[in-house]
């Protein structure tokens, strides 16, 4: 029986096929897909926040980029006992034109951001993202083929 | 957060929530000439998880008119419901002898959002005494848990549960299916408690 995992808002799940992972409502937050293709391992992360640091502790880890994806990638490394892992992601959208008047970047664009440097620094490739624009995202993970189905708020679907 | 405030102050923002959503529901029934009512306004700690349960699951495609409260405090108002509401909603406005285009209906629903933000902002400002503006109504058509976080998220709101201020409204005895929502930015209420002595 295979299985489809929901995974929740700052939260991350890891399964094995032939289950599916999926995330739903994507806005400015971002899901991140890890695979092992030998043993047809993965994890899905949906990600709050970038960083970690400009918060006092406790933390929630599954909340932050920084402290979400190498707490992941390591159960996945340890469970697999393989360290050659790829990515993909999707999310980082910024929802609202008026949100980043004045104030920078926006979450989304961050959270993008952060994302990218955290899986440049564990060393795994990043093989496709569908991220940015100002529209929220649905991500659902074959755990078969790594395919990642990214669905738009208007029924668009992309595959990565 | 939420648990750091108490039950005098929790009323007295029940109270300034009434105050403007009662003086909302008034400028809107005017506008449509028919008698609008608002509901207690609902103020609850939930967590996304519980939010999606109970009030409206994430992938649910919803039009939200979002307005920036600026000036002395800063937060966002959301109005939200489901299309086919905000469309009915849009269409008490307009006038009943054309069919309308979907330009009109958002042009509408923007204005209602304007209407029911500012009356309600305008009754906050003469209860407190401080200046509040509003930005330009932003008609966004997406899933309800990615417009909710995000917002949350741009407005400095970053914990897991969430406090949700909301009014709703109803006429002629229907629920209009639509809430109006506010997103306070950090540091907001503790303003408001401080300016009205609870």
């Amino acid at each position: 029986m295979s299985e489809e995992l929901k995974v929740r808002i700052s939260d991350y799940k890891i399964a094995t096929y032939p289950d599916t992972l999926i995330t739903i409502a994507l806005g400015s937050c971002v899901g991140i897909a890890i695979y092992d293709p030998k043993t047809k391992m993965g994890g899905l992360s949906h990600i709050m926040l970038p960083d970690s640091t400009m918060f006092k502790p406790p933390y929630k880890v599954e909340k932050f980029a920084d402290l979400a994806i190498p707490q992941m990638v390591a159960e996945i490394r340890k469970q697999t006992k393989n360290h050659e892992l790829v990515a993909k992601i999707a999310g980082g959208a910024n929802m609202f034109q008026f949100s980043s008047q004045g104030e920078g970047e926006s979450i989304g664009e961050r959270n993008t951001k952060a994302v990218i440097t955290c899986l440049n620094e564990l060393k795994i490739p990043l093989l496709g993202q569908n991220t940015g624009g100002n529209i929220g995202r649905t991500m659902i993970v074959d755990l078969d083929e790594f395919k990642v189905k990214v669905r738009n708020a208007n029924r668009d679907i992309s595959v990565l | 957060m939420p648990s750091e405030f108490n039950t005098i102050q929790l009323d007295a923002l029940k109270e300034v929530i009434n105050i403007g959503g009662g003086n909302a529901a008034t400028s809107l029934s005017q506008l449509i000439n028919k008698p609008v009512q608002m509901t207690v306004p609902v103020i609850e700690v939930m967590n996304y998880e519980d939010l999606y349960q109970q009030v409206m699951s994430e992938e649910t495609i919803v039009d939200t008119v979002m307005t920036r409260m600026i000036g002395q405090a800063e937060g966002m108002f959301m109005l939200v419901g489901l299309e086919e509401d905000m469309n009915h909603l849009a269409s008490i406005m307009l006038p009943s002898d054309t069919e309308p285009d979907p330009e009109m209906i958002d042009s509408a629903l923007k204005e209602l959002a304007n209407i029911l933000v500012n009356s309600f902002l305008n009754s906050v400002t003469k209860l407190l005494d401080i200046n509040l503006l509003t930005s330009i109504p932003l008609l966004t058509r997406d899933m309800f848990g990615a417009i909710v976080s995000s917002v949350y998220m741009e407005s400095g709101q970053y914990d897991d549960t969430i406090l949700i201020l909301k009014n709703e409204f109803y006429y002629m005895g229907e629920r209009m299916e639509a809430a109006l929502y506010f997103v306070p930015k950090p540091g907001v209420l503790e303003k408001l408690f401080h300016l009205l002595g609870v």
